[in-house]
């Protein structure tokens, strides 16, 4: 054969990835192109130095327990971008689409053996992430805004029904089994239809928000409201009995009913009626306390409307 | 496909003492790289279908939340003789103490726990392959390791029904650093036709006694 090769030296120069080698010392004895573009050391600068000289910033200990694994193990070592973004901190061209103005790495650290099958050099790669990185966290943020949306009612931005019933649900369970107590409130805002009719359903919609911010403002971090259906809303008080159910109850009634809602520099009056409950040992699953705020609630339109009462006090 | 393998005494026999030998050899290898002694339980191995995975790890593992990482290897990409997936499960995890462990002086934020958990799998992984390989007399390539989850329930871990993998051997091992100790299992993910590889290369050993 005549036709040999003669260029693998010129290759470690050629491939799109940054190559360098350093011994035990950190010393180092080879720097690719690669890397040479992207900081201010040509490979006649660097080699025989000490990497640390050069990079003052290099999480040295870290850097050093890399090296020192890979020289006892005598297996490959691997950093990710998840957790250390990068090692060198090279500029990258996504500074204008991207976001950010450093490129992402991936490096490995991987043994180079001497003729007694020790490890003689590490050879570290750093692999340009910054595309993947960028993809990565947009798909995340989209993620968890999408969680956030399919749990929040639009108008009024509390849960919506479903993430309430599973937020209920749970904590019904939780009762169970630590033998706690929750009490449900369930209000539908009162000849809502009428407001609606009368001032149009945008002065509607504003009725719902003032209703939904009061309420926030007015209950406990721990309680849960939502938004059960269209003028109707449930709020789950964990670790309350019936009295402070009672006392939420009629609390909600008089911070929506107190003030009128303004809209258009028009003062609408607007009330709620409220029924709630509490669990007790026989009644401790998600339909029956349900039915029985239901129940309640209905007794108050029925008696009137803008009032508070207790499934207790129905006559079932 | 087939049901199930089933491992003669010898054949397991023979693989324990396999994988007795390589997790002395990782033990030895972490105490130097720990500077700590670490001692190691004898390897408990066990060979089950894929389809049973959760409710084998279940029983294995009773702790109610892990962290997991994953890691793949093979003999070769093409044509290997054995390739699969390691899975390397941590429960009851104090990240203060396997900070200790790997000299890590920094803050232990979220990123930190995962790089120690990539860390110190890599390095499981690594000293347990490279010891079954000199056994059997093959070298072992590695993937970079990846985080599963962490702080799951084991429910969460993956979906059976994506498994393509027939059956798993499980390697369980728990490691003590002095008076500090941590638990992890290490699983190893193989296609039937890595297990029948290695039920051969188990054979030939055992033929060569």
């Amino acid at each position: 054969m005549t036709n040999k090769f003669s260029y693998t030296n010129n290759v470690i120069d050629c491939v799109d990835t940054g190559v360098f080698v350093v011994d035990k010392h950190c010393t180092v004895h080879l720097w690719n192109d690669y890397m040479a573009i992207r900081c201010q050391f040509t490979s006649d600068d660097i080699v025989d130095l000490n990497l640390f000289d050069c990079f003052p910033n290099l999480p040295q200990k870290w850097f050093e327990r890399k090296i020192k694994s890979v020289l006892i193990l005598k297996s490959p070592s691997y950093s990710g971008w998840e957790q250390r973004a990068y090692l060198f901190k090279f500029p990258h061209g996504r500074s204008v689409t991207g976001g950010v103005d450093f490129m992402y790495q991936n490096c490995c650290f991987t043994p180079i053996f001497g003729q007694d099958n020790n490890v003689e050099y590490v050879c570290v790669t750093i692999k340009d992430v910054t595309d993947i990185a960028i993809a990565t966290m947009k798909l995340k943020d989209t993620v968890m805004e999408l969680k956030r949306i399919n749990s929040i009612d639009g108008l009024t931005q509390l849960y919506n029904r479903s993430h309430w019933e599973k937020c209920f649900r749970n904590e019904v369970s939780r009762v169970n089994r630590y033998e706690h107590q929750v009490s449900l409130i369930m209000f539908d805002m009162d000849f809502f239809k009428k407001i609606n009719d009368q001032y149009g359903h945008l002065c509607g919609d504003e009725v719902l928000r003032q209703v939904a911010l009061r309420c926030t403002e007015s209950l406990r971090l721990s309680d849960v409201i939502g938004r059960y259906g269209g003028e109707e809303f449930c709020v789950f008080l964990p670790g309350t009995d019936l009295t402070g159910a009672a006392y939420i109850a009629e609390k909600l009634r008089h911070i929506i009913s107190d003030t009128p809602v303004y809209y258009n520099s028009i003062a609408v009056s607007i009330s709620a009626s409220i029924g709630f409950t509490c669990s007790r040992s026989s009644n401790n699953n998600y339909e029956t306390l349900i039915h029985e705020a239901d129940t309640a609630l209905y007794a108050a339109k029925n008696s009137g409307r803008s009032q508070c009462i207790s499934f207790f006090d129905c006559n079932v | 496909m087939k049901n199930s393998f089933n491992f003669t005494e010898d054949q397991r026999d023979y693989l324990q003492e396999i994988c007795n030998i390589g997790m002395g050899q990782a033990g030895k290898s972490l105490s130097v790289l720990f500077e700590q002694y670490v001692t190691l339980s004898v390897p408990s191995i066990e060979i089950f279908s894929a389809k049973n995975l959760i409710t084998t790890l279940k029983r294995l593992i009773p702790a109610e939340q892990i962290s997991a990482v994953r890691q793949g290897f093979y003999t070769h990409v093409v044509d290997p003789n054995i390739c699969g997936e390691s899975i390397t499960i941590f429960s009851n995890t104090d990240f203060e103490q396997l900070a200790q462990l790997i000299d890590l002086d920094e803050e232990v934020t979220f990123e930190v726990e995962q790089e120690i958990l990539l860390e110190i799998s890599n390095i499981i992984n690594g000293a347990c392959l490279s010891g079954i390989a000199e056994q059997i007399s093959e070298r072992f390539f590695s993937t970079p390791p990846s985080m599963m989850g962490q702080s799951i329930i084991i429910e969460n871990l993956l979906n059976q029904d994506h498994l393509i993998w027939d059956h798993a051997l499980s390697i369980k091992i728990q490691y003590s650093v002095e008076q500090h100790s941590f638990q992890c299992d290490l699983l190893l993910l193989m296609p039937d036709s890595s297990v029948e590889y290695l039920q051969n290369v188990l054979n030939r050993l055992i033929d060569e006694l």
